[in-house]
């Protein structure tokens, strides 16, 4: 672990460190990130990884400050259509619905495709939207 | 499928509706031929009108065919064997019961039970391998959108979501038995789980090897008593966003990370037991942004850390015995205005600790088996006050790692030095009046 580590700190990149579900806590709500439908993660400039239960988790981090937009250096969000993968955040589809309920109450789900959040969206209803929509949403200074 | 009636019953019927049309003026006329006649008729009505007809199902049967057969206020009963269905929905008010405890099994198809009618009680069946998936969550008994149901000593067993009410108001869940052997957080659902629903009573239930044995997102006025939770992979309890809830004479015990509390204002904890929540995540009671709440009467034994809150705002903590944990109570600097009040602390490693400098809770009138003050006056207060919390539980604050020097020489000097000249504890997190002896009337 020690030598992860290391070259976590030495490599200074922003690439994901996949979720440990089950095992992991959500910076923000505490809760153990447990549905592998949703996470997110924010990897800073400096390699220090953040992890969360849900992608309301980790934008309400973004606009509360606990993280600064500034700092970060990659975003990644699970693709709720391929459970546990990590995908860029900023290219993904979004899909608010309350019929396709996420951890943390918003209903808010990621996708890698487009036609996947479609499909979803075809059976549980609710709205598309884009990253850049999102950020606006949740009151995220960029 | 056998269909049959049952003789009792109609003749129940059947005084009632006599004492009715006797009621009217032109009927004390008849014969009593005429009476015969009329209560045939009547017998009659009840089977071709389906009023409060009883439907037995027995093995080989179908269930759903008896329940599609049904009409309102009907009773299906269902004869002790095993049977093989799933997707039954119930979209009238019927009552369906076993008979010494029928087994229905899912077959891992979907759900077994989908309520969607008012005043549907579901009674005495036994419930198995209802289905899984990662998109949908299916439930063994699922209730949506309705009002006044009652889900009550059912046993279920081996299911993906146990109960499942969506959308319903003034459903009453009693004594289940909801067990599940699932071996990891992922594929595992929740025992009893409520969402977006209003005034539920969940009573006497036993819930154990879910993902989180009760849950609560999105429900008010609702309340919890007399449960058992146990040996669930996540959370024995936990609720977010539900106001106005009330938590009471419950055990949570031995649960992956014990009970969590979220986002929640105007809660109520009495009388509950946190019990054996071990692991570095784990908590008794972990309160997140949680304000006007009252906490209790409560145990919390033998837990990593008892009860942890951040973000609690005006929490009242009282009447509390907190025995044999590592940490008692982590009170975090960004909670205000909390109480903690005629508690017991006993046999904790650490009775109170906070990661800030800063404190606007109260602390008053505990018992600290850590206190060796006296009481000249003999008024039950010590006469010196208390400070509950030790320079090495902040130092282990900061550095986990620490925690390893615990009962050495040097932490022991370091815990002196901060008593006599205090610089890192919170110069306010002081308890003015320690109670000399144990708090009796506490769980």
């Amino acid at each position: 672990m020690f030598s992860a580590l290391l070259i976590t700190a030495f490599s200074c990149s922003s690439d994901p460190e996949p979720i440990n579900f089950g095992n992991e806590q959500c910076e923000l709500c505490k809760m153990t990130i447990s549905d592998i439908k949703f996470g997110a993660e924010v990897v800073t400039k400096k390699g220090k990884v953040h992890k969360f239960d849900a992608a309301e988790c980790m934008m309400n981090s973004l606009s509360q400050g606990k993280i600064k937009t500034e700092d970060a250096g990659g975003y990644y969000v699970i693709d709720a259509a391929n459970p546990k993968n990590l995908i860029d955040a900023v290219k993904a589809a979004y899909l608010i619905s309350e019929k396709f309920p996420s951890p943390m109450g918003a209903g808010l789900s990621a996708f890698a495709n487009k036609t996947d959040a479609e499909a979803v969206q075809k059976n549980f209803g609710g709205e598309l939207k884009s990253w850049d929509e999102i950020l606006l949403k949740f009151k995220v200074n960029q | 499928m056998k269909i049959g009636t049952q003789n009792t019953r109609n003749k129940t019927e059947c005084r009632g509706k006599k004492a009715f049309f006797s009621g009217l003026p032109f009927n004390s006329a008849y014969s009593a031929f005429h009476n015969i006649y009329r209560a045939a008729i009547l017998i009659v009505l009840f089977v071709s009108q389906g009023w409060a007809k009883d439907i037995y199902v027995s093995q080989g049967g179908s269930i759903g065919d008896a329940v599609i057969s049904s009409g309102p206020g009907d009773k299906v009963i269902i004869k002790k064997g095993s049977y093989k269905e799933s997707g039954i929905i119930i979209d009238k008010p019927i009552e369906v019961t076993g008979e010494d405890y029928p087994e229905i099994d899912g077959m891992g198809k979907g759900e077994i039970f989908t309520v969607r009618s008012d005043n549907v009680t579901i009674k005495g069946i036994k419930l198995i391998n209802c289905g899984y998936s990662s998109m949908k969550d299916f439930a063994a008994l699922k209730i949506e959108n309705a009002s006044g149901c009652r889900i009550e000593q059912n046993k279920l067993l081996n299911n993906f979501f146990g109960i499942y009410l969506a959308g319903s108001k003034k459903c009453e869940i009693i004594s289940n038995e909801i067990i599940s052997n699932a071996v990891s957080e992922i594929s595992s659902g929740n025992g009893i789980h409520l969402w977006k629903c209003d005034s539920i009573l969940v009573s006497g239930n036993i819930i154990t090897g879910h993902r989180d044995g009760i849950y609560f997102e999105f429900v008010t006025h609702s309340k919890v008593l007399n449960n058992r939770s146990e040996k669930n992979i996540r959370y024995g309890l936990h609720f977010m966003f539900s106001n106005y809830d009330d938590y009471e004479n419950n055990v949570f015990k031995n649960n992956g990370a014990g009970v969590a509390v979220m986002y929640t204002r105007y809660v109520k904890m009495i009388n509950n037991r946190f019990e054996d929540n071990w692991g570095p995540n784990a908590y008794g009671l972990l309160l997140k942004d949680i304000s006007d709440a009252l906490i209790q009467h409560n145990m919390f034994h033998k837990n990593t850390t008892g009860l942890y809150s951040e973000g609690g705002t005006r929490i009242n903590i009282l009447n509390n015995t907190f025995s044999e944990n590592g940490w008692a109570s982590k009170i975090l600097g960004n909670c205000t205005d909390d109480t903690v009040k005629l508690n017991n602390f006993i046999g904790n490693t650490f009775d109170v600790s906070t990661n800030s400098s800063r404190n606007t809770n109260l602390f008053s009138e505990n018992y600290w088996d850590k206190y060796n003050g006296y009481d000249l006056n003999k008024d039950g207060a010590g006469d010196v006050p208390f400070r509950p919390v030790s320079m090495f539980s902040m130092v282990v604050e900061e550095t986990p790692a620490s925690l390893f020097l615990l009962r050495s020489f040097i932490v022991e000097l370091l815990d002196v030095a901060e008593k006599v000249v205090p610089v890192f504890i919170p110069e306010s997190l002081i308890d003015e009046r320690p109670r000399m002896s144990e708090l009796r009337g506490t769980k």
